[in-house]
C-alpha cells in the first residue's frame, strides 16, 4: 500500500445491472489489496462463499423492530398511519391493518401514538456470518431470511460489527435499491462494474445517478471488454467518470469462475489487471484524501 | 352519495380506465343513482415511495366508497379494500363511462381475490 492511502478505507463494488462481474471484481480487489475484509452484502443471495471453502462458525442474528398494537388502548385516531412514510399502517373506522413487508422499522408509529398503544417488538430478519479468515482475507456475509423483503438493516449492522482497523471491500447487490445504497453509503470510493452492452450502459446510468446522491466518489470498471467499449467510453467521458480498468472478455476466466476459482488465481494476466486496478484506485483515493481527508 | 370509484387516466368520464390501482392518475367518484353527480380526485398515493395500493385503499375508505372499478389490484391493496367493505370489479380496455354503465347493468363481475402479485417493494 502506498503511503498516501489510509489503512481504514472502504471500497464498495456495485453495478446496476446484475451479472456484470461485481463479485469477480470484489474478490480480485480483496486478493490484490492484501490484508483486508471482504463483505458479501448481497443479502438476498450471497455467493462469495462459493469461492472460499470455509466453515462459518460464527453467526450474529439481526432483528428488526415492528409495531405491536394494544387494541385495548387504541382509539383508531390514525396518527400512526398518517405518520408512516411507507404506508405500512392503515386505519379507518374501527380498523387498523399492518403490512409487515412494507414496514422499515423506523419506530415513528410508536413515537406518535398518543395512547401509547403502539410499542415495538423484535423480529429476526437474518444473520451476519463471520468473520472467518481465508489467507489474508477476512470474510463476512449478510444472509437475509427467506420471506423478508429488505436486507437494508442487515447491511447497516454488518458494516457496524466488522473490524474497524482494517480496510473493507463491500460487494453490493445488483440494482440501485435501498440495500445497495446502504452498502455504498459512507464508503470512500465506489467501483461500478459494467459491461460494454446497451443493457450495461442503461443500468450504469441509473447507478451513477443514485450513487452521486450519496456523495461517494465513483469510478468505472468495464468487464468483458472486447476492445470496443465506445458505448461506455462515451458515457463516462460525458459524465466525467474515470475508467479504472478494462477486464478483457476471456473464456478461460468464465470457465475458472464456473468451477469456483477466481480468474486471478487461474488465468494468466488477470493478477496484473487487478494490480493495475488497485494502482488506479489508490490514485483516486489519494485525490479524495487531498480533497477532504479520510475517516481514519 | 358518490359510492363508486373508477380509476382513470384523466379527470374525465371519457378517459380510459387506468389499469393501475395504487398508481392510478385519478379516481372518478360517482353516484350509482345519479350519473351527473361525480368528481375527479387526484390520487394522493401516486407519489408514495411504497405501499401506494395501501394508501389508495385508505383514501377510498375515507371517501365512503362501496365499489371500485379498476384494472388490477394487488394483495395489500385488496386487504385494505376488503376490510373497508369495498367490492372490486376488474375492468379492461373501457372508458370510465362504459365501465360505469356496465356496472349499472350488472355486467361486471366482482373479484374475491387480488388480480396481481404485489409490486417490487424496495
Amino acid at each position: 500500500m502506498s503511503t498516501g492511502t489510509p489503512r481504514r478505507f472502504h471500497i464498495a463494488v456495485a453495478s446496476g445491472k446484475g451479472g456484470t462481474g461485481k463479485t469477480t471484481v470484489a474478490i480480485g480487489m480483496a486478493r490484490t489489496i492484501g490484508e483486508t475484509q471482504l463483505l458479501d452484502a448481497d443479502a438476498e443471495e450471497p455467493n462469495i462463499h462459493l469461492f472460499f471453502p470455509v466453515q462459518w462458525d460464527k453467526e450474529t442474528p439481526v432483528q428488526r423492530l415492528i409495531p405491536e398494537v394494544n387494541f385495548d388502548r387504541c382509539t383508531y385516531c390514525g396518527r400512526c398511519a398518517s405518520t408512516c412514510q411507507f404506508n405500512a399502517l392503515v386505519v379507518f373506522g374501527q380498523k387498523l391493518l399492518f403490512f409487515e413487508e412494507l414496514c422499515h422499522g423506523c419506530g415513528a408509529c410508536s413515537l406518535v401514538c398518543p395512547e401509547k398503544a403502539v410499542t415495538e417488538k423484535p423480529r429476526r430478519i437474518g444473520v451476519i456470518r463471520g468473520p472467518v479468515q481465508w489467507g489474508r482475507t477476512l470474510l463476512w456475509e449478510a444472509r437475509l431470511e427467506v420471506g423478508e423483503a429488505s436486507g437494508t438493516q442487515l447491511i447497516r449492522e454488518m458494516k457496524h460489527i466488522i473490524r474497524q482497523d482494517l480496510p473493507a471491500v463491500i460487494d453490493a447487490a445488483p440494482g440501485a435499491s435501498c440495500p445497495v445504497m446502504e452498502a455504498i453509503k459512507g464508503s470512500d470510493y465506489c467501483l461500478l462494474v459494467t459491461e460494454p452492452t446497451p443493457f450495461g450502459l442503461s443500468d450504469l446510468q441509473i447507478a451513477v445517478e443514485a450513487v452521486r446522491e450519496l456523495g461517494v466518489p465513483l469510478g468505472v470498471v468495464i468487464n468483458r471488454s472486447t476492445g470496443e467499449d465506445h458505448l461506455i467510453d462515451e458515457f463516462c467521458a460525458q459524465a466525467q467518470l474515470p475508467i479504472l480498468a478494462r477486464i478483457p472478455f476471456n473464456r478461460a476466466a468464465a470457465e475458472a469462475y464456473s468451477r469456483g476459482q477466481h480468474p486471478v488465481d487461474a488465468v494468466p494476466g488477470f493478477a496484473e489487471i487487478f494490480a493495475g486496478l488497485w494502482r488506479a484506485l489508490q490514485a483516486q483515493l489519494e485525490v479524495q484524501l487531498q480533497k477532504e481527508g479520510f475517516r481514519a | 352519495m358518490r359510492d363508486i370509484a373508477i380509476t382513470a387516466t384523466a379527470p374525465a368520464l371519457d378517459a380510459e380506465v387506468d389499469a393501475r390501482f395504487g398508481r392510478a392518475s385519478y379516481f372518478i367518484l360517482i353516484s350509482a343513482e345519479n350519473p351527473a353527480d361525480w368528481e375527479a380526485a387526484a390520487n394522493p398515493a401516486l407519489s408514495a415511495g411504497g405501499g401506494a395500493g395501501v394508501a389508495a385503499g385508505q383514501f377510498l375508505a375515507s371517501k365512503g366508497v362501496k365499489a371500485l372499478l379498476t384494472g388490477n389490484v394487488g394483495p395489500n391493496a385488496f386487504s385494505v379494500l376488503q376490510a373497508a367493505g369495498i367490492a372490486v370489479f376488474p375492468v379492461n380496455g373501457q372508458t370510465v363511462r362504459e365501465a360505469y354503465q356496465n356496472y349499472l347493468k350488472n355486467s361486471l363481475s366482482r373479484t374475491a381475490q387480488p388480480t396481481k402479485a404485489a409490486d417490487h417493494l424496495h
